[in-house]
């Protein structure tokens, strides 16, 4: 306390410095400033310009489209499990869940798939062909009643000795994502999702901020009978069957992709921020400060949009960021009534509903648009943290 | 204080959950079956009836005159039958021993109270229209509401001797008479439960077969017990099937894989390629129907015959099933195997395949053909769409059918999914360009596969109509016999070289039994039949 | 303040008669009936079943005489369980969705708030990190992938929980942690967000500098104004979730009433479905209502009605 006596005069420069400062940062420019220095918001900031980039520039360097099947490489695992059956020259094998036997590489490029020539499902031994070489592939171990074995099966190469161990775990170099029910490439699949998804995210985002913000404030704050109208309205939309209201939709507009379910989704995804924005304005709206703001005369938008929002942006933010992945998941159930892009086009939800139907035997066609939906929501949420902090008035320096 | 209260609340809540019974277990005195039929049905009274999963429950609960198992017509509630002469009189014999759950005897009288409440307009049934294939004289016009329900050719000559009067001779009806809807139910039972309700009251649900209903409950399940009064009742090994309707297949599959259940209705589709290989305990059963694409005939695209050619040539059939791996068959005509013909030769096998390839075999053909109408490698085709109902199974091949078209003919075009009530309004409006379509069958004879394309017939969605197969049609309708097949053969060569639909292959069914169910069987029609099954844990 | 209240209550019955209104003339507008059938049924057949159930007589007919019905509570009958009245669907159903429904919002209260609290008081600390992880992947994956995993691997790998239904305590498990996932991590998140918004405030920390105990500081003066957003989230999370879902009921087999939100639409049993949207908007104008009473009782501040000024 007593060294902050010892005052000692700014020099000519230091008192510059401060002069300017002060004049020239804008709140917005003040908002950038400190979102620079929150680390995990700069984290989340390129997080979320990575995966822009990913989903627009990816695709360029995949020698598939979206929509390209194989269906003799289908349902192929990111990893892939291979088994030597002949050395010099080499030849790999590898068999999928659902019995397709391939041919692949040593580095794990799959090569051609084997014709499945005899099947003997009593014995539950299968032979497979590639030109002049036959594999049988036996699988009796631990399905027979008697048969016990560390293995679950073994192959034999044009008669050879059997091969019960496989050689090595090597990546899937066509599909490093693995591949889908149709032989489509996952990774190329969940790039062109994003385009979707984040699509339905910015805009979920959108309308929580310029509708459900704007709307929850200004009801708050005209108060009585305004307020209870616009609630009204509000609980009438929240009610209504959102199946029914899609379907009517799609029936009056028909199905025009995805500015169909930009409508859809948008007209009625507010409701819920505008209630949050409300309850916080009705209580911070009898705080002093606005009080003294009223006083003075400051006008009526003003005092919304300047004083009451960026006092409540905390909840705002969090909302807005939690609200996303359920953004991405009702375009999902949107689109399985009929409206949005169609297949083969899928986003990240109509992915992760496709792989919950094979999470038995294929669980990495779940878990990959999964990863991308969690990996943007960090992303989202650290720059939404960050965001907070840098709008929150109170903290405002200079 | 709060706190308390929210205790107290908790443990109200919690405690019956706790105390409940599970509902569906048993005390294992007898031998009994736990089956998932994968929903809860719409309705147990078999009259009423429109769904597989009451046809599964009623096939068990209820007898008609006749069985069919496996294809082979057996004796149900009538012991013996006679057709006359000019095949227009069928007279049933029902046995004396048959008795209704209750233990009250059951009559020819019972069938023609049942039939005419069936056919009533007044019932509101929705599998009424079947009266018009059963051929029963008046039978038609009563369910439409322009007939009498008692000018049908139905009577009870003595309480044991029924008789049945037809239009036309019909090969196939005593087999029909297996099928719920001509099942018998109980007048006071009806009557004391409107609308079907009785049927899952255990207190009304009075019924005839090897099984009756003990309990139910809404969503969960329900139980079948042995009917002591059946008349082969000596032959029903099963004491008591406890029903649930899970619909989650992946929940059932589970469930089953815990041993909760024995036999299931349905699998997660994407284990299907693995159960078939891994597990015996899966079956696959022809369903008689199949899988389809309409052309809408009234647009100008797809008036030239060779385009329509070139579009079903360029589909390769065998990968479709093979990723489907349900068993399906691919489709290259339009009656699906298991229809025997009048030299007992299966209908399916003599019609052969068109000249279509199963396989990718026709791809080239295809493209000549299109490049015939005008269009090499595709170029200049219309953009068109394709139209299906939003399920994983129909865009799945509509996925695959839209890329073997863009790599063999060079043809582009777009998937729709509707939901499907929005589909069903679309495709009836004719509001398409190509739409999927699906047919199964409800008797065991082509024609209700292959009426559906007549001109003006209300499922005709290509609406495609052609004078000659209309002329077939109504020959195969009033024959029986060599004339009969002959018209149907000749009928489906018409239809397949003008192809007004794409056919892409047969429908199956599948179940998954546990190998401690024995002796089960199942009607070709697809209804299950436990009237003999055993089980031994 | 007791009049506007009076007030709100009237409008609520309003709110829930327009809901009813606008639904109801919705449902008929949308294409496919009741009767709607893969197969479809010829116009004849269709014309008898149209008439048994009145849906021949003009639509304002069919109005009224639903809302005749609506008074003295009959629903009508279900057109996709036939001869059961809506009213017993409901009957049957409701108790166990609340049940599942309750348990789920005290998951959401006891676990939800204080986490969301603590994790605030020990701001950007490792406690911290890991319950904003948690929550985040919470809301990333939604329940019917939740309560898959669960069954299959839980249930089915190892055999700790059954794998459907409500027979056994154990049961309750994975329902309720479907059913709650999302809204637990909202609530944790948001009470966290709140709670250093009212840290920050210069009342906490006069309360503080005052020497008051913190306990004591956290109770009075920052719970209660941190909780108002938490209260509106959690009103209408209330309703919803004594409702049911449709994806939890289905994944586990509940024969609760949730799953009749989306079969009956998808059913066309248009019955079924009034009854469940009248049911749920009853529910959620109550919540609704109950929310702003607890406005202001936490914040007394607060007033509705337009100063005369």
């Amino acid at each position: 306390m007593m060294e902050s006596l010892n005052f000692e005069p700014a020099t000519a420069e230091e008192a510059r410095d401060q002069e300017i400062l002060r004049n020239s940062l804008t709140y917005w420019q003040d908002v950038w400033r400190r979102l620079k220095n929150h680390k995990l918001a700069m984290v989340g900031l390129f997080g979320v310009i990575f995966i822009i980039l990913f989903a627009v520039f990816g695709p360029l360097f995949s020698p598939f489209s979206y929509s390209d099947q194989n269906l003799d490489f289908a349902n192929t695992p990111p990893r892939l499990n291979i088994y030597q059956v002949a050395e010099n020259p080499d030849y790999n094998v590898f068999l999928t869940r659902d019995y397709k036997l391939l041919h692949v590489s040593d580095n794990g490029t799959i090569l051609n798939r084997l014709k499945l020539d005899d099947k003997d499902v009593i014995n539950k031994k299968y032979t497979y062909v590639d030109g002049n070489k036959f594999v049988l592939l036996d699988f009796a171990y631990n399905l027979l009643p008697g048969m016990e074995a560390e293995y679950d099966y073994t192959f034999s190469l044009n008669g050879a000795p059997e091969i019960s161990q496989p050689l090595q775990k090597v990546p899937n170099r066509l599909y490093p994502f693995g591949s889908d029910d149709l032989g489509r490439s996952l990774l190329v699949r969940v790039m062109f999702g994003a385009r979707i998804s984040l699509t339905i995210a910015f805009v979920a985002s959108l309308v929580n901020l310029l509708v459900g913000v704007v709307y929850g404030s200004i009801a708050a704050y005209e108060g009585g009978r305004t307020d209870n109208f616009m609630m009204r309205f509000v609980d009438l939309l929240n009610s209504i069957p959102l199946v029914i209201y899609i379907i009517l939709i799609m029936v009056l507009v028909g199905n025009r992709g995805l500015w169909t379910l930009t409508l859809a989704l948008g007209s009625v995804y507010w409701v819920q921020m505008a209630r949050l924005v409300r309850g916080q304005v009705l209580s911070l709206k009898e705080q002093e400060f606005v009080l003294a703001a009223r006083a003075l005369g400051v006008n009526r938008s003003h005092i919304i949009f300047r004083h009451l929002v960026p006092n409540a942006i905390g909840p705002i933010i969090v909302a807005m960021t939690m609200m996303i992945p359920s953004a991405v998941f009702t375009e999902a159930f949107i689109a399985f009534i009929g409206l949005g892009v169609s297949a083969p086009m899928a986003s990240w939800g109509t992915l992760a509903n496709d792989g919950l139907t094979g999470l038995l035997s294929y669980p990495y066609q779940l878990f990959f648009p999964s990863l991308a939906i969690a990996i943007t929501m960090l992303c989202f949420n650290f720059l939404g943290d960050g965001l907070r902090d840098a709008l929150d008035p109170r903290l405002r320096k200079g | 204080m709060k706190k308390l209260i929210i205790l107290a609340l908790a443990v109200l809540i919690i405690a019956p959950a706790v105390f409940a019974n599970g509902g569906g277990d048993n005390d294992s005195s007898g031998s009994y079956m736990n089956w998932n039929l994968g929903a809860d049905p719409k309705t147990l009274d078999p009259g009423l009836n429109g769904a597989s999963d009451g046809g599964d429950v009623g096939n068990n609960t209820h007898e008609g005159l006749v069985r069919e198992q496996a294809g082979k017509v057996i004796p149900g509630m009538a012991e013996k039958w006679e057709t006359s002469a000019d095949g227009k009189t069928v007279t049933f014999h029902i046995r004396k021993d048959a008795k209704w759950s209750d233990g009250s005897a059951l009559t020819a009288n019972d069938f023609v109270y049942s039939w005419k409440r069936a056919m009533d307009p007044a019932t509101a049934s929705e599998y009424s229209w079947i009266w018009e294939y059963t051929n029963v004289v008046g039978a038609q016009k009563a369910a439409e509401g322009e007939g009498s329900v008692d000018d049908a050719g139905i009577r009870a000559v003595d309480d044991y001797t029924f008789e049945v009067s037809l239009i036309n001779p019909t090969d196939y009806f005593v087999s029909l008479m297996s099928f719920y809807h001509f099942m018998p139910v109980k007048q006071s039972s009806v009557e004391a439960g409107a609308d079907g309700a009785w049927a899952k009251d255990p207190a009304l649900a009075v019924s005839n077969g090897p099984f009756y209903l003990t309990s139910y409950t809404i969503g969960d399940g329900l139980t079948l017990t042995k009917n002591p009064y059946y008349w082969a009742a000596k032959n029903v090994k099963i004491d008591v099937i406890n029903v649930k309707f899970i619909d989650d297949q992946s929940t059932a599959y589970t469930a089953y894989k815990a041993g909760e259940f024995d036999f299931l209705n349905d699998v997660p589709p994407a284990e299907v390629p693995r159960l078939v290989a891994e597990n015996p305990e899966y079956y696959i059963f022809p369903l008689l129907g199949t899988y389809y694409y309409n052309f809408n005939m009234d647009l100008d695209m797809w008036k030239d015959v060779r385009v329509r050619q070139a579009l079903t040539m360029a589909i390769d059939r065998e990968q479709i099933t093979e990723v489907l791996a349900n068993g399906n068959v691919p489709a290259a005509g339009f009656v699906p195997p298991g229809f025997v013909d009048n030299k007992g030769k299966d209908f399916f096998e003599t019609a052969g395949t068109y000249g279509i390839s199963t396989d990718d075999g026709s791809v080239d053909e295809a493209k000549a053909l299109l490049a015939e109408a005008g269009y090499p490698d595709g170029a200049g085709f219309p953009k068109f769409t394709l139209l299906y109902n939003t399920s994983e199974g129909h865009k799945k091949v509509a996925e695959m059918v839209q890329e073997m078209w863009k790599t063999n003919l060079g043809i582009e075009c777009t998937l729709e999914n509707q939901e499907w009530a929005v589909f069903q309004d679309t495709r009836t409006a004719g509001d398409f360009e190509l739409a999927r379509g699906g047919w199964i069958t409800d008797f065991l004879d082509p024609m209700g596969l292959l009426a559906i394309f007549v001109t003006g017939n209300s499922y005709n969605d290509p609406n495609y109509s052609n004078a000659d197969y209309d002329a077939l049609m109504a020959k195969a309708n009033a024959t029986i016999g060599k004339d009969h097949y002959d018209a149907l053969y000749a009928a489906q060569t018409i239809l397949m070289t003008e192809l007004p639909m794409i056919p892409v292959y047969h429908y199956t069914d599948s179940y998954l039994s546990s190998p401690q169910v024995k002796n089960w069987t199942r009607s070709q029609l697809g209804a299950l039949d436990f009237s003999k099954a055993s089980i031994k844990r | 303040m007791k009049n506007y209240f009076l007030r709100r209550f009237i409008y609520s019955l309003f709110t829930i008669f327009l809901i009813a209104t606008v639904t109801f003339f919705m449902m008929h507008s949308i294409p496919g009936g009741p009767f709607t059938r893969e197969k479809p049924v010829p116009p004849e057949i269709m014309r008898a079943l149209n008439a048994k159930y009145h849906l021949d007589d003009p639509l304002i007919v069919q109005y009224v005489d639903y809302l005749k019905g609506l008074v003295t509570f009959d629903m009508g009958p279900s057109f996709s369980k036939t001869g059961t009245s809506v009213n017993d669907l409901i009957k049957a159903g409701f108790p166990i969705t609340a049940r599942v429904g309750f348990l789920a919002v005290l998951l959401i209260t006891v676990l939800g708030l204080p986490v969301g609290i603590i994790s605030a008081l020990r701001q950007n600390r490792p406690i911290d990190y890991f319950v904003m992880f948690m929550a985040t992947l919470g809301v990333t994956i939604p329940s019917f992938v939740l309560a898959t995993v669960f069954i299959y691997f839980f249930a089915g790998k190892l055999g700790w929980f059954p794998p459907f239904g409500l027979a056994t305590p154990l049961g309750y498990v994975g329902p309720v942690i479907a059913l709650s996932g999302y809204s637990l991590s909202f609530v944790a998140r948001l009470t966290r967000s709140s709670m250093l918004e009212v840290l920050r405030q210069d009342y906490i920390r006069t309360a503080r500098a005052n020497g008051l105990k913190e306990l004591s500081v956290l109770g009075k003066h920052a719970m209660k104004n941190a909780l108002i957003p938490v209260v509106t989230y959690l009103g209408p999370t209330i309703a919803a979730l004594m409702t049911g879902s449709f994806v939890v009921e289905r994944i586990f087999a509940i024969p609760g009433i949730g799953r009749y939100f989306v079969e009956s639409v998808s059913n066309r049993d248009y019955t079924t479905i009034m009854g469940v949207t009248v049911l749920y908007a009853a529910f959620y104008v109550l919540m609704v209502f109950l929310v702003d009473v607890l406005y202001a009782i936490i914040d007394p501040r607060i007033k509705f009605e337009k100063e005369s000024g």
